[in-house]
């Protein structure tokens, strides 16, 4: 009984030995874990032999050399960079078993692990091949062959497996033991390595491919934070490489598809590292810039080094990443340290791991481990981007969190200054109020007091002293009247609208005139919006005109008055005219220094031309103040 | 018929009224109780209503009034005819109003013109009508869903009222008889009261009064 063999590979075994074999593999990485307890019985149709005795010959002949040629005993596996460095080409092996008897149930050839490719032969006939043996050959460096053997092949007694090999010098060419026995027996061993070799790394590809991209629209959105961007150039360079696991026919000659993939891997490296040093704020442009010839550096190097020699520099030049990635580890632990977040903890171990996975894979590159040795980088690499995802997925949800707590805080603090604004607002409103409503007050009284108000004195005065006849006392209050009436409408709105206070004045003084005997002749035309018509201008305009009025009234014995309206100068004026006795200038009144002092006022000018047969009181106003 | 409280106006109306040989004395009541109990016996063809009555408001006589009889002409005695309550009044439904200092020569004489199909109207009246009764050519400036619009003459009439021009130059200017600018004016306060009234209709069946 072997011992169990715990590591990265399958552990050989003999079929001369007899004896039952356990054989374990196991990928912690991943941790998937197969065991498989096989039976220990010798009988041709239960148990599969494995070959390990083989001869061999270099031969490039298409068909099974003779017996005759030089056959060399040799022990599978057998690795050419050990057994036969700096060789390239075809070889043959051949392998001798006996079958106790023969049986109809299928059986099969299993190669578990074999570099580049093969064809197998049983007893000299062909059997199958796994694919073009011509540039680029098919490759098959990680991928089991199985083919079933037709049972009319085999025979009771000695049989003789012939295998052809094609291998490239210096890239661990060469064939594992071979297995034969029922197919179904052998198939759960094939598909299973199968399974482990080439559907794996393609899940793997497709989650490490997804984060990539995730990485990418984020960076879309946020061009400042360049990391992302670098991650995702690492997670997308990733899986387009990591397709030379699974290819088997290259689009392109084998020489420039090696250096394409050895390349491509310290690419990666180099970019995850400039992702990382970034991330955690860290940017030297001499180091980037460092990588980046370096980067070039490789694959300069390996199509120099040509074909035979392109597979030892690629592996010193990937090797040389490995203290790079060191390097960055420190970084990840300190930060690790600094935060005491479980995330970073887990890109520092995981990062860990894959550097670890790297230095494994530099062995097996090297031949310091089993032939059948499973490359690790691969699966390693699902772990970082997952944990780099959950790593961006919990940064952008804490920024969320935080995100909904400030809004929260900016609402109450929005609407806390909305109250004080609007308490503010109506405080000022209520002193605007009490300004006007103290304003209006004003003029109200100075108005009383002024204008109807001494009005009425006079009047009173008159009767008291019984001195004027009723008819003038009548025309004295319908002037009193006519005054309260201006003041009211002067509180109508205008819509700064001239002709409308013009109209009012009109309405409340035709009476007066008519009964006088004195034509109107109403000549007004529309003139611009005034903006400052307030009701103290209005007021002042009204009362202005209405002085007029009652100047021509009292003094002018005229037979027609006319008022127009026009714009002169950029003026607007207001002419009211008479055809009486005129003017005759040297009686200045109280009633011409009231006008005088209301055009102040308004800021317009005040004119009267007198002359002997008619009057003309021109009134220009400001079209704004 | 005159309703009026203030014992010195009352008695002047009632004077001018009864001297003058083309009118009719229906009623003249002080109170408007009295005024509601007198249209509920017959129509006036002229109706005086003062707007401060002792109990109630002279619109709700105007309004009933006016509801009851379509063709009586109702004018309001105003103190100084301010243009907001002579305005509510209108939309109650009157058709003219009359100053108390007026001397009786112009208050017989804007009886008769209202008897005969016309208006009196003041330029800030006219303006505010302006602003009330969109013109039809801006329908899309209706304030209020179904408002009266007003023609184009009725439009340039008001405008031309606002600015100040007598009946006799706006029918100078658009050619037209003097009459015939005052029947425009009637016919424009006709379609404010009604507006108003549909207005009410309207409000009164959102508030639920009416079903």
């Amino acid at each position: 009984m072997k011992r169990a063999r715990w590591g990265w590979s399958g552990s050989s075994t003999s079929m001369a030995s007899g004896k039952s074999h356990r054989r374990t593999l196991w990928l912690s990485c991943c941790c998937l874990v197969w065991a498989s307890l096989l039976p220990a019985h010798a009988l041709a149709e239960d148990l599969p032999l494995t070959l390990s005795h083989a001869e061999f010959i270099l031969d490039d002949s298409p068909s099974p050399p003779p017996d005759s040629a030089a056959w060399q005993a040799l022990q599978l596996p057998d690795n050419w960079n050990v057994s036969r460095p700096q060789q390239g080409g075809f070889g043959w092996y051949r392998l001798r078993f006996d079958l106790p008897h023969t049986t109809d149930a299928p059986q099969a050839i299993y190669l578990r692990k074999l570099s580049m490719n093969a064809s197998v032969y049983v007893n000299g006939a062909f059997l199958a091949s796994g694919g073009s043996f011509e540039e680029p050959v098919a490759r098959h460096w990680n991928r089991p062959l199985f083919f079933t053997i037709p049972p009319s092949l085999l025979k009771q007694g000695r049989n003789e497996l012939q295998i052809r090999l094609w291998a490239y010098p210096n890239s661990r060419g060469g064939l594992d033991e071979i297995q034969i026995g029922s197919a179904a027996a052998l198939l759960p061993h094939y598909e299973r390595r199968y399974f482990v070799q080439t559907i794996l790394p393609q899940l793997c590809n497709i989650v490490v491919a997804a984060q990539g991209l995730i990485a990418l629209a984020i960076w879309a959105r946020r061009r400042d934070e360049a990391y992302y961007v670098y991650f995702s150039a690492f997670a997308l360079l990733w899986t387009i490489r990591s397709t030379h696991m699974l290819i088997r026919d290259i689009p392109i000659p084998t020489f420039y598809w090696d250096i394409w993939v050895q390349s491509s891997f310290g690419w990666c490296a180099l970019l995850f590292n400039v992702y990382a040093m970034r991330y955690l704020g860290t940017r030297w442009r001499w180091m980037e810039t460092f990588f980046l010839i370096y980067a070039a550096l490789g694959p300069i190097a390996m199509y120099l080094a040509g074909p035979s020699k392109l597979h030892a520099v690629a592996s010193n030049w990937s090797f040389a990443i490995v203290p790079l990635g060191i390097f960055c580890e420190t970084f990840l632990i300190r930060a690790a340290l600094r935060s005491r977040s479980l995330e970073d903890l887990l890109v520092t171990i995981v990062w860990a791991l894959v550097i670890a996975a790297a230095i494994h894979d530099g062995f097996v590159h090297r031949d310091k481990l089993a032939f059948d040795s499973f490359y690790l980088v691969s699966y390693v690499m699902i772990l970082l981007c997952l944990v780099v995802g959950w790593h961006q997925t919990s940064r952008m949800v804490r920024a969320l969190n935080e995100t909904e707590r400030l809004n929260l805080e900016l609402e109450q603090r929005v609407a806390q200054k909305h109250a004080e604004l609007a308490a503010n607002f109506e405080r000022m409103q209520e002193m605007e109020r009490q300004t006007a409503v103290d304003e209006e007050r004003r003029r109200i009284m100075s108005e009383m007091h002024d204008g109807i108000g001494s009005q009425l004195i006079a009047t009173l005065e008159l009767v008291e002293h019984g001195e004027a006849p009723s008819p003038q006392v009548a025309c004295e209050l319908r002037e009193c009247l006519d005054s309260l009436r201006l003041a009211m409408d002067s509180l109508e709105r205008t819509d700064d609208d001239l002709l409308t206070v013009l109209g009012s004045l009109r309405y409340r003084l035709e009476g007066r005139l008519k009964r006088h005997g004195i034509a109107l002749n109403w000549q007004v035309e529309d003139v611009p919006k005034l903006s400052a018509l307030s009701p103290q201008n209005v007021l002042h305009i009204l009362r202005i005109l209405q002085e007029a009025f009652t100047n021509v009234l009292k003094h002018a014995r005229a037979q027609t008055i006319t008022v127009k309206t026009g714009v002169e100068a950029g003026w607007v004026f207001i002419k009211v005219a008479d055809d009486g006795c005129g003017f005759t200038g040297n009686r200045v009144g109280r009633g011409l220094i009231n006008m005088r002092r209301r055009a102040e006022a308004l800021g317009a000018t005040l004119e009267i031309s007198p002359s002997p047969a008619s009057t003309t009181l021109s009134l220009y106003l400001p079209r704004s103040p | 018929m005159i309703v009026e409280d203030d014992p010195t106006f009352f008695n002047r109306f009632c004077r001018i009224v009864t001297l003058e040989p083309d009118f009719e004395l229906f009623a003249a009541v002080r109170n408007g109780a009295s005024a509601r109990d007198c249209l509920t016996r017959g129509a006036p063809d002229v109706l005086l209503v003062d707007l401060g009555l002792p109990d109630m408001s002279g619109i709700d006589i105007i309004r009933e009034a006016a509801q009851r009889h379509p063709n009586t002409d109702i004018m309001v005695v105003s103190v100084f005819g301010d243009e907001e309550h002579v305005l509510a009044s209108i939309e109650a439904g009157a058709t003219g109003y009359v100053l108390k200092d007026s001397v009786p020569e112009e208050f017989s004489g804007l009886i008769k013109q209202m008897r005969a199909g016309g208006s009196p109207i003041s330029p800030l009246i006219a303006r505010q009508l302006l602003q009330k009764l969109r013109p039809a050519q801006a329908p899309a400036l209706a304030a209020v869903p179904g408002a009266p619009a007003l023609s184009t003459r009725e439009t340039e009439v008001l405008s031309l009222l606002a600015k100040g021009f007598s009946f006799c130059e706006i029918a100078r200017m658009l050619e037209i008889s003097p009459h015939t600018v005052t029947t425009y004016v009637k016919k424009i306060y006709r379609k404010l009261a009604v507006h108003s009234r549909a207005e009410a209709v309207y409000e009164a069946s959102q508030m639920g009064l009416v079903r």
